[in-house]
């Protein structure tokens, strides 16, 4: 080999790595770029969701679209899904017996729920659950919300509540003013972390109890929650007794919100919120958290 | 020629070197460019996710996808976020500081709303019912024992009745009219009702206004102010139930699930690091049953 090939192919190599050198410089640059289309893209979900441009604020426009519809059938009980549809859609007897039918299992009457949130309770009993029993407030809170249920005097059909300490020995006390009404309990209803929260404050849990508790309140849902039945004919009124998460949740839930977002409401001990669900299948809040009915010392949030 | 040769050794070795250095260098950057890409492709997919129904998280259990997500307003390093989840908008009043930044404001901003009482439809004013109810809301007011710093109302007869009759149990309070707060369609129910609509032209023209009166009243303590403060807005079922929605970051259509007794109180507290709870919503409990009404 030559000298002059040596030199060469040392040339072709030094050169190779400057083109090689100036290639990295110009990715480094569009990697840059690449930051800043990410950056955009940031910025228009940011705009998008946040200040609600795209479509909540534009909402009050004539072009409006909701950004959540409301769906009818959240309890998979609306009527005209309840029975069979018939094969032949122009028959018009078949047409008839379908729509007949439908009518049959359409409900007649209105469900009220008023969830109770149990009575402020012993906050240093952290190993068993039976030292989380009432303190003396606690039980004068839940004296009153037992005092105001039989003072609106609605035909309460039963009591439902939690096994929990507190909520067992709050529903004692409300059943106490409220003594003709059978009174039930579910472990369904017991407390515990629905969905992860957001914004993401409150007390830290695993996400495994996240797992285990939320599956088991978002089935205490579908157990309580639903349109009257098609036998019932006078419209209900149900006390349950139980916990704070769970009624936040249930209020997300029940009200089609976004259920991570049950941490923004608080509730006081004691308080209740009623729940109305119609045989259309609409639900209503008629209020929420209503403590109004205990002297304003009585008021806690534990 | 003895030099000559030396030194051309001497500079075959160091090219050699440089090569070497200048090679680590150009895969180094490649290195980091890819990761670069990698961390856009990330990110992207994180706001897909964060965009997408909320279906999936009432269905599922929540998967959580482990992203790193680059907050524009907040930094909160690695999050993990179920798929569908709307993140809570901590820049919602435009008061959140810069990243990294602690929050500019101490005090707690305590908004009570208050429901006019039963009125007239005629006439438009309170009704005997009416007048005692917000007789009670002021006694319950009175009796809550919190120093109350102002009371600005909706300038419509019912609103500026119901104040008045709740001042009269407080000691001097200002009291501010202001027609921002008149009541008007928010924006169109979703579900609708049947038996109840107003006109589009209604939301059209009333809607921005009701933003406005939020962005006028709802919004976290600034930097000057040092001590929490509680305003008491009385004013109208549609205008709260449309504060209360767009405060919680709920979808303001959602506005006729909810309902408001008449002089029920309902409380907002807003946090100085730009967070929002109600902790009770059309509080009404202090009034006998047959004064509850909607």
């Amino acid at each position: 080999m030559s000298q002059h090939t040596r030199r060469l192919v040392r040339l072709v190599s030094a050169l190779g790595l400057g083109v090689g050198t100036a290639a990295g410089f110009y990715y480094l640059k569009g990697g840059r770029s690449s930051e800043d289309e990410t950056k955009n893209i940031a910025r228009k979900v940011f705009v998008d969701k946040h200040t609600h441009l795209g479509k909540v604020l534009a909402s009050w426009t004539t072009n409006f679209e909701p950004s959540v519809k409301w769906d009818s059938n959240w309890d998979r009980r609306d009527p005209q899904y309840m029975v069979k549809p018939p094969k032949h859609p122009n028959d018009t007897t078949e047409q008839e017996n379908y729509e007949n039918k439908v009518k049959e299992v359409t409900p007649k009457a209105t469900r009220h729920l008023l969830f109770i949130r149990h009575g402020q309770y012993n906050l240093n009993g952290t190993s068993h659950d039976s030292e989380r029993y009432l303190t003396k407030k606690g039980r004068e809170q839940v004296e009153c919300t037992g005092k105001r249920l039989k003072e609106l005097g609605h035909p309460y059909s039963k009591i439902i509540h939690s096994n929990m300490t507190r909520a067992r020995e709050s529903a004692e006390i409300i059943h106490q003013h409220l003594s003709d009404v059978p009174i039930f309990i579910d472990e369904i209803l017991q407390e515990g972390a629905p969905v992860p929260p957001e914004p993401p404050i409150g007390s830290w849990k695993s996400e495994a109890e996240f797992f285990r508790d939320g599956a088991r309140i978002e089935a205490g849902f579908r157990k309580y929650f639903h349109r009257a039945d098609p036998k019932q004919h006078t419209d209900s009124y149900e006390v349950y007794v139980c916990h704070a998460n769970v009624i936040r949740f249930f209020i997300c839930r029940a009200l089609q919100l976004p259920p991570e977002a049950w941490l923004r409401m608080s509730m006081y001990n004691g308080s209740v919120t009623w729940f109305t669900i119609r045989p259309s299948g609409r639900v209503s809040l008629r209020y929420h958290g209503d403590a109004g009915h205990m002297p304003p010392d009585l008021l806690t949030t534990n | 020629m003895q030099p000559a040769i030396s030194s051309q050794t001497f500079g075959l070795g160091s090219i050699m070197r440089v090569a070497f250095i200048v090679g680590a260098v150009v895969m180094a950057a490649v290195l980091l460019l890819w990761i670069r890409i990698e961390q856009g492709h990330i990110e992207r997919c994180a706001s897909v996710v964060e965009r997408g129904g909320i279906a999936a998280s009432i269905t599922a259990p929540p998967v959580h996808v482990i992203v790193h997500v680059r907050n524009n307003n907040r930094s909160v390093g690695n999050a993990s976020t179920p798929p569908g989840r709307r993140r809570w908008n901590y820049n919602w009043d435009y008061m959140q500081p810069p990243n990294g930044q602690e929050a500019a404001g101490t005090a707690t901003r305590v908004i009570l709303m208050i429901r006019h009482g039963q009125y007239g439809l005629n006439d438009g004013r309170l009704t005997e019912k009416g007048r005692y109810q917000a007789k009670l809301t002021g006694m319950r007011l009175r009796a809550l024992n919190i120093a109350f710093d102002r009371i600005v109302h909706s300038d419509l007869e019912r609103a500026t009745q119901t104040a008045q009759l709740i001042r009269a149990q407080l000691a001097d309070l200002p009291m501010i009219a202001d027609p921002m707060l008149v009541e008007g369609g928010p924006v169109p129910p979703e579900p609708t009702i049947s038996y109840w609509s107003l006109p589009d032209r209604n939301y059209f023209v009333e809607g921005p206004r009701l933003e406005a009166a939020f962005r006028k009243y709802i919004y976290r303590a600034g930097k000057t102010q040092t001590n929490d403060t509680v305003d008491i807005l009385v004013g109208h079922g549609n205008i709260f139930r449309y504060f209360m929605l767009r405060a919680l970051q709920f979808p303001p259509a959602a506005w006729m699930r909810v309902f408001l007794p008449h002089g029920s109180i309902s409380r907002l507290n807003i946090l100085p690091d730009g967070t929002v709870t109600l902790s009770q919503f059309g509080d009404s409990g202090f009034m006998p049953p047959d004064y509850v009404t909607y």
